[in-house]
């Protein structure tokens, strides 16, 4: 239904102008072209491709971090690429970005308290003891200990500085979550435990979900529709179930083809059905 | 019968001098390469299993790094190889390929002049113009299209994948029997590691070439080795076939490791959820 749809992205382009050389003309990069798709509310939408196919640049435009050169962005009715000043620095709270790297995303002379403040202080009333509850309990939802709200982000693991990272992202509590890469940079095993993370706050509090990845087994598990980039184009978009068991663009079939260890998984998962 | 080890490693340690005490990394580590097999040396970040590829490949400087137990390579004890002989050895007999091959690489070099330094340091008798076609061979090899032209390019004017086909080049020239691969896919994407684990296979097979992929990924490790090595903490856990390993798991880690992929196919949890 029309009015499930949270975000509304139509005919986006975003064009990059390359330096040439000495003499030599520049270039024009076309990193997103003609780019729409919708998230309805509480959904995870996956956004797949390779480096370079746009897929990031995307998520930047609708996290307001950089202006897309042609189409336009409706998130919760309101015309969210005309927002500007104050009324932009009110909306932010509902679109907020968890970013790859946990390691360059805290500012490694902040608190966990401060970094967890900071959103607080902008977006809601809280002061105080108020204050310092909300963040022990944002601490709580990512599965952290809110006795360590003192710490510094070197004192965390990658997996727990990425649960800051999301805490900070939950803070003024978002309609929609943008997920650049988000276990990219993680071991194998706190990868597992940050997705379940994600997903159940995502279904728990109804949030939606952009979650861009370059790994298909990832976003098979965790999304309910994806769309497929290469080269700045949207290929194709729908259903995650549909899309990977029946794909229909060639370059959607050779993402597929190079999943590694996925002719052994089906085999498995044959024996034990 | 199984074939005589190319490769031994018996109770491999590796210490790393610190303030605080020397840091065990690996720590009594033993298997074995037969001559063109592909063993897997999988674990996380941590648990020394680059480690291991540094001191297989003399990488670790008495000052930097403790080795003790037993490393045997075609019958020579590569523990006490002097200096001299691990460069004669390193790039020869042993060549290792890293996660990053703009690191790997010489900015301010051409291309094909980095693989004519191979030639250039293990075969001082070619010629010039000898080293040149050898090395265009090996970029053509390695599936670099139009090579003639690339062969002059500087690694910032290939893609990464390009970039790793020219390392591998490098490490393949004066066909060693053994190759340490570090995580050589990690920073591909997804269709170019595709491209370069088949290539890595390819060469294998074609000149008997064995390899060692050291990689935190177990799917690539099942898609591309005979037999795995499962490491945490410095510690072997688990070994043995890699169709063995992967699909009955004895040790809880490699259970967890392998649980902790989600599987690709297996469908959208909440789908399930609904449907179940």
């Amino acid at each position: 239904m029309a009015d499930d749809v949270l975000l509304e992205v139509s005919g986006l382009v975003r064009h990059f102008t390359l330096s040439g050389r000495l003499f030599e003309k520049p270039r024009q990069l076309t990193a997103v072209n003609d780019v729409s798709f919708s998230i309805r509310r509480g959904e995870a939408f996956g956004l797949v491709g390779e480096s370079g196919s746009g897929k990031s640049t995307i998520g930047r435009i609708i996290a307001r971090l950089t202006e897309p050169s042609a189409g336009s962005v409706s998130f919760d009715g309101v015309d969210w690429l005309a927002l500007r000043g104050k009324a932009l620095r009110d909306k932010r709270r509902d679109v907020q970005m968890v970013f790859q790297s946990p390691y360059a995303s805290l500012d490694p002379r902040w608190r966990v308290r401060d970094i967890l403040a900071e959103p607080l202080k902008s977006y809601t009333d809280l002061k105080g003891t108020a204050l310092t509850a909300r963040a022990a309990e944002l601490m709580q939802q990512v599965g952290l200990n809110p006795d360590w709200i003192e710490r510094f982000p070197h004192q965390f693991s990658g997996g727990q500085r990425q649960r800051i990272a999301i805490a900070r992202a939950l803070a003024s509590g978002p309609k929609l979550l943008i997920a650049d890469e988000p276990v990219s940079a993680l071991d194998v095993s706190s990868q597992a435990q940050v997705l379940q993370l994600l997903r159940n706050i995502c279904t728990e509090q109804g949030l939606a979900m952009l979650f861009i990845s370059h790994d298909l087994s990832v976003v098979d598990h965790l999304c309910q529709r994806v769309g497929v980039l290469n080269h700045g184009v949207l290929e194709e978009v729908g259903p995650t179930s549909e899309i990977f068991r029946t794909p229909r663009s060639d370059y959607t079939r050779r993402l597929i083809d190079a999943v590694p260890g996925k002719k052994r998984r089906a085999a498995e998962r044959a024996v034990h059905a | 019968m199984t074939a005589s080890p190319l490769l031994s490693v018996r109770d491999l340690t590796v210490d790393y001098p610190s303030r605080s005490g020397p840091v065990r990394a690996v720590n009594g580590v033993s298997f074995e390469v037969t001559p063109g097999s592909v063993l897997g040396v999988v674990g996380e970040s941590g648990s020394g299993k680059s480690s291991i590829g540094y001191a297989l490949m003399g990488l670790t400087d008495a000052s930097h790094a403790i080795l003790g137990g037993a490393v045997t390579f075609e019958g020579r004890d590569l523990l006490a190889l002097s200096r001299r002989d691990w460069r004669k050895l390193r790039g020869n007999r042993i060549a290792m390929v890293f996660q990053d091959a703009m690191a790997t690489l010489n900015p301010v070099m051409p291309v094909g002049d980095q693989i004519g330094e191979v030639f250039r340091f293990h075969r001082p008798d070619m010629s010039r113009k000898a080293i040149r076609a050898a090395s265009l061979e090996l970029l053509e090899r390695v599936g670099i299209q139009d090579a003639a032209r690339r062969i002059d390019a500087y690694p910032h004017q290939l893609s990464g994948g390009m970039r790793q086909r020219v390392v591998i080049a490098a490490a393949i020239a004066l066909k060693p029997a053994l190759l340490i691969a570090d995580e050589p896919t990690t920073a591909l994407d997804v269709t170019v590691q595709a491209q370069i684990l088949g290539l890595m296979q390819e060469l294998s097979r074609e000149q008997g070439m064995a390899m060692i992929l050291v990689s935190h990924d177990l799917d690539v490790v099942g898609d591309v080795c005979e037999d795995v090595v499962v490491m945490k903490d410095g510690v072997v856990v688990e070994a043995g076939q890699v169709d063995d390993v992967l699909s009955r798991p004895r040790h809880a880690y490699t259970m967890q490791l392998l649980n902790a992929r989600p599987s690709f196919g297996a469908g959208h949890m909440q789908a399930e959820a609904a449907h179940g």
